[in-house]
């Protein structure tokens, strides 16, 4: 369960994210949705601890983030946009690291590693540089390293960015998998796939949650429109 | 509290600020906090404990009560002009700074930087201290030190040496104690016929004898005639070199001295290098040891092949190598330390030295200050004026006696005299009483050469000769041996016990020694020409000598061979530069192949095997992956 | 904790051998070192028993090479995004600091490992001393610790690894060139007075002459304990006020 309440943060004069509030809870898989520069990447910054908020507070299975920035950060796995890596290592050697920076060792990191690689396809890069990978293959790498201790909740920042239909469809398919037993908080602005994986709806705009819905919901309050026509109205300007 | 972004941003600025404001604070305090209280304890991490004071030197500075002043006099130009000086004098400084740190209240330490025509230029020069040219000849350079107490005491180190970095605590320790005790204890000194007196020199003739000189820095040496027949009250030890022809008149001198606890360092010898002649001991000087209980054997000089001196002999099938057994080399196993003054001696090289026979007598301690026992044996001194020294170390019988060379002999003796030799004339009156036995307690110190006080046995060819002994380069420790043996007999135990930390003279520059190794080959015959270059100068300097003054009527065979000297001048002169020039394009050559060897080729191996280990766990790594993707099926 | 400490502390280290960075920098600091001791250093004709030549150009050398080695450690992951998934880890910010701050020591160690050849060629040629030459390891151990602390302090305020080298660079030219023995008089330079101890204490190359000849001391240990400690500390607070 991960709860965020009155939840704000400032950059320069402007409010990236602005009283915020949620709780969810395991089995959902909760899409952050909301125009570019709505606060999507500064909330999940602001779950995973990496942005200190100016006020309010996240708990993350009963762990206040800032206190117990520790304990909070063993239940969460954060893929940031664009799956930043290290281009250096091969494949092998970043699942290697990212077990190890999770306290795995021996035995329990290599089955987990394995794991990890087999649900993103990796075997066929396994000893590869990473900067010699695809967007594709780059991507998973980032999600197999963040699978790696089987996180209870799994952050994804625009998870499908750059990928190709089938590795989109793959990757959707993994999130919905992935989130019948944990929490899966994705950022998107492509509605398609908040059909596709979302059992909930975050709104933001301007920094502000504007609504907690289920995809459903959303579409019963435009009932001729579609989710994207209905997405450009709750979000535009009037 | 900060509504705003600006405020917050401000705060968080200024609170970093404030923050690394407060480290920079915190660095400042904890320095000056640790300077202030340890910087005087420091750990000595040098092989040679080259900063830790003796517990001697300590003492000698312990008794410091009132302001010394010691000014060091260091031009700053040797930086740039002379590095290994500089070097040098950065180790100079710091082991003043260690006599500093002993005594602080009373010590202090100043450094000075003459710079050229400059008036502290003129103060160093007026001093004393000892000037050498800069590298383009221009200006005078200083590297020395005045020591000076407020009495006006002064001691002058005229110039620190490299060639010296053994005998620096000795030199300073020594120097601020003759500032504690300004009045030099005066040793009498007796010779026969050896050349170690300042007044048997004329100009441009040899110098003295550095030991001498090392003697003269410390003590107030007095000559005494051969025919005195009391040694004067206020000679605190006398020294008396091969009294061979010692008249029974001093003989009972030295021995009525002695009954009146006097110190006598006694030096005879069966066989003098020096003069090449075999000494012997007068009846009475006999008598008078034998009262005190040894007698020296006059007939032998010992030899020991192990310790015998390596020389090169050259001949016309080449170089060849022997060991002359009777030119001994005494290291710390022959060389007793329970003296001070015998402590940290390593090196002694003495030169056919005789046999002392020890019988020892129930008032007097005997200690047997220099003996050897494996593979020595004995020589007759007949033997030796007729052979050369590679016939006599195959002549030599090594047997297993220990033979003594030197003994201390400390108590009560009677006299070997029966009364005064002069009694009933009119000198008695003069005269002290003739004592049949010891007053109080005298010392005797014997050594069975004389050889080891030449400069040839122990130190590198002097610098300038005169003043002050900063230019001695010994290579073995016989002058320090003297010195510190008088130190003891004069009641100085503080000072006998301070000795040099290692032997100075050794090449320690790379250079030197790649130069001395390339020269090696070349050597016997180096120095055969050299030495015969400068014969023929001196007999080229003779002879125009001769012309100039018209002595004898010139015909031309004296200027044919004049003209033939020359000749063979100029060719012995062309073959040692040749010589030169082959051993330094070789000693070049040498430092080519090491420089390129460290600077290209180490780092070069290095890489290639840092990289061939690094592809080694690359590939081992490879396969460790191919087991996981196999053992755990990875799709 | 320890896991995630040697998790950083290998990626770090084995980053230098990864990217080819590391053969570089070992051989340029390998031959400047010894360049500089044969060419400029005296080498054959000083007294170099403990190795002086060698010894005296490491903090130059050292200033000029070491913030390539640390340049990386922080203003790389900020430059690839990585350190938004490092900082989101279960880590706390001392330990991944330390762990970066050791991979370039270690690296640091190894370059002067890579000069030990010189130790063992010159004990052929001369008799060397070599607890002095020990000490004064010691003494480039100190510093390379010293220079990578602040070198990392240097990275954590930068994004751009070339303005990080650059500003590293003039941050240890100026460590390295304090002195304030100008504010002396020739009498003060050895006095017991407060006023020149204090100034004595300050100058980095007092403390490193001191341990290089040998002669270490409590004050010398401290003065660059104080130099590294804060310096990781301030890079502690710079990833801090990055999250703000």
């Amino acid at each position: 369960m991960i709860v965020a309440k009155n939840l704000s943060k400032s950059f320069k004069n402007i409010k990236a994210v602005d009283d915020v509030n949620f709780c969810i809870k395991k089995g959902e898989v909760v899409a952050l949705l909301g125009p570019n520069g709505a606060g999507k990447t500064t909330l999940m910054r602001l779950l995973t601890g990496y942005l200190q908020q100016d006020s309010g507070e996240v708990s993350v299975y009963g762990f206040n983030i800032a206190e117990n920035r520790e304990d909070a950060l063993r239940k969460i796995a954060y893929v940031p946009e664009n799956a930043p890596l290290y281009p250096e290592m091969s494949v092998y050697e970043y699942l290697r690291f990212a077990g190890s920076q999770r306290g795995l060792e021996n035995d329990d990191l290599n089955i987990n590693l394995a794991e990890a690689a087999s649900q993103m396809q990796l075997s066929s890069v396994f000893n590869q540089r990473i900067d010699t990978l695809s967007k594709g293959y780059r991507h998973r790498t980032a999600v197999a390293g963040a699978l790696i201790h089987k996180p209870r909740i799994l952050i994804l920042d625009e998870p499908t960015e750059g990928l190709d239909p089938n590795q989109k469809q793959d990757m959707r398919a993994f999130i919905r998998h992935y989130g019948e037993k944990n929490i899966v908080i994705v950022s998107t602005h492509i509605m398609e796939e908040v059909e596709n994986v979302a059992s909930r709806i975050l709104l933001m705009n301007k920094g502000k949650l504007i609504s907690d819905t289920t995809p459903v919901s959303l579409q019963n309050l435009y009932p001729d429109k579609n989710m994207s026509e209905a997405f450009r109205l709750m979000t535009s300007e009037k | 509290m900060f509504k705003t972004f600006e405020h917050k941003k401000i705060y968080k600025n200024y609170g970093l600020l404030l923050f690394i404001l407060f480290l920079f604070a915190s660095f400042i305090c904890l320095n000056i906090g640790s300077g202030l209280v340890f910087s005087r304890w420091k750990a000595d991490l040098t092989s040679d404990s080259r900063y830790t004071l003796s517990k001697n030197s300590e003492k000698i500075i312990s008794e410091i009560n009132s302001p010394l002043y010691i000014r060091v006099y260091l031009s700053s130009a040797i930086s740039k002009d002379y590095p290994a000086l500089y070097q040098y004098s950065q180790t100079v400084l710091r082991r003043l700074e260690s006599y500093k740190n002993l005594n602080p209240e009373n010590i202090m330490l100043e450094v000075r930087d003459p710079e050229p025509y400059s008036p502290t230029a003129e103060e160093a020069k007026k001093l004393g201290l000892k000037s050498f040219l800069s590298a383009d000849g221009q200006s005078e350079l200083y590297f020395g030190a005045v020591l000076g107490n407020d009495n006006g005491d002064t001691r002058i180190l005229e110039q620190f040496s490299p060639a010296r970095t053994g005998y620096l605590e000795s030199d300073i320790s020594r120097a601020i104690n003759a500032l504690n005790n300004p009045l030099s204890p005066k040793i009498g000194i007796i010779t026969g016929n050896l050349p170690i007196s300042e007044h048997l020199y004329g100009e441009g003739s040899q110098t003295e004898w550095a030991f001498l000189r090392l003697l003269r820095n410390e003590y107030n040496i007095v000559k005494l005639s051969t025919l005195t027949p009391e040694i004067p009250y206020d000679v605190e030890a006398l020294i008396v070199v091969a009294p061979q022809k010692i008249s029974s008149l001093l003989a009972y001198a030295i021995d009525q001295y002695l009954l009146r606890g006097g110190r006598v360092l006694l030096l005879v010898d069966p066989y003098s290098e020096e003069t090449k002649r075999a000494l012997g001991l007068s009846d009475s000087l006999n008598k008078l040891l034998k009262n005190w209980g040894t007698s020296v054997d006059f007939s032998k000089v010992v030899g020991n092949m192990k310790l015998g001196e390596k020389l090169i002999n050259e001949n016309q099938t080449g170089q060849t190598f022997y060991t002359n057994p009777l030119w001994l080399n005494l290291t710390q196993t022959n060389i007793d330390s329970s003296k001070p003054f015998g402590q940290g001696i390593n090196l002694l090289s003495l030169r056919s030295a005789g046999n002392i026979l020890l019988n020892k007598q129930d008032k007097i301690t005997t200690t047997a200050l220099l003996s050897i026992s494996k593979n020595s044996g004995n020589i007759t001194t007949q033997d030796l004026s007729l052979q050369d020294a590679e016939t006599l170390s195959q002549k030599l019988q090594p047997d297993e006696q220990i033979h003594t060379l030197a003994v201390l002999l400390e108590g009560r003796a009677d006299s070997s005299f029966l009364g005064n030799p002069l009694k009933g004339t009119d000198f008695e009156k003069d005269m002290l009483p003739f004592l049949p036995t010891s007053l109080k307690e005298g010392k005797l110190l014997i050594i069975a050469d004389t050889d080891l006080l030449a400069d040839s046995a122990w130190v590198n060819e002097q610098i300038s000769g005169t003043g002050n002994t900063y230019d001695i380069t010994p290579f073995a420790q016989n002058g320090e041996f003297i010195l510190r043996a008088l130190d003891y007999l004069t009641d100085m135990p503080v000072l006998a016990a301070i000795g040099s930390k290692q032997l100075s003279g050794n090449a320690k520059s790379i250079m030197q020694k790649i130069y001395m190794q390339k020269l090696e080959p070349y050597q016997a015959k180096y120095e055969q020409n050299k030495k015969q270059l400068l014969e023929k100068q001196m007999l080229n300097k003779s002879w125009n000598k001769i012309i100039q003054n018209n002595e004898t009527a010139v015909n031309m065979s004296v200027i044919k061979k004049l003209e033939q000297n020359r000749q063979e001048i100029n060719n012995l002169q062309n073959e040692l530069k040749h010589t030169e020039y082959q051993v330094r394009k070789a000693t070049t050559r040498a430092t080519d192949i090491i420089t390129w060897i460290n600077v290209f080729a180490i780092p070069a191996i290095l890489l290639f095997v840092l990289w061939l280990f690094n592809l080694f766990c690359a590939r081992k790594k490879q396969n460790k992956v191919r087991e996981i993707i196999n053992e755990y099926k990875i799709s | 904790m320890f896991q995630s400490f040697k998790a950083i502390f290998y990626k770090d280290f084995a980053a230098f051998f990864r990217s080819g960075n590391a053969y570089i920098i070992l051989g340029i600091y390998a031959v400047l070192s010894f360049a500089s001791a044969f060419y400029f250093g005296g080498y054959f004709s000083l007294d170099n028993t403990s190795l002086i030549s060698f010894f005296y150009f490491q903090p130059d050398i050292l200033t000029v090479l070491l913030p390539a080695v640390t340049m990386r450690s922080w203003a790389d992951e900020y430059r690839l995004g990585t350190i938004e998934y490092l900082l989101t880890q279960p880590i706390n910010y001392a330990v991944a600091v330390w762990a970066k701050y050791c991979a370039t020591c270690l690296f640091g160690l190894l370059m002067l490992a890579m000069t030990l050849p010189l130790w063992l060629t010159s004990s052929f040629l001369i008799n060397l001393d070599n607890l002095n030459i020990f000490s004064a390891y010691l003494a480039c151990f100190l510093t390379v610790c010293t220079f990578c602390a602040l070198g990392c302090a240097v990275s954590a305020f930068n994004k751009n690894t070339v303005i990080a080298y650059i500003i590293t660079i003039f941050v240890l030219w100026g460590v390295y060139s304090i002195n304030l023995d100008f504010l002396l008089t020739s009498t003060q330079q050895f006095s017991d007075e407060v006023f020149a101890k204090v100034i004595r204490s300050l100058n980095f190359s007092k403390h490193y002459q001191d341990v290089i000849s040998g002669q270490i001391g409590l004050d010398n240990l401290i003065y660059f304990l104080t130099l590294i400690f804060p310096a990781l500390w301030v890079n502690v607070v710079a990833l801090d006020y990055k999250k703000q």
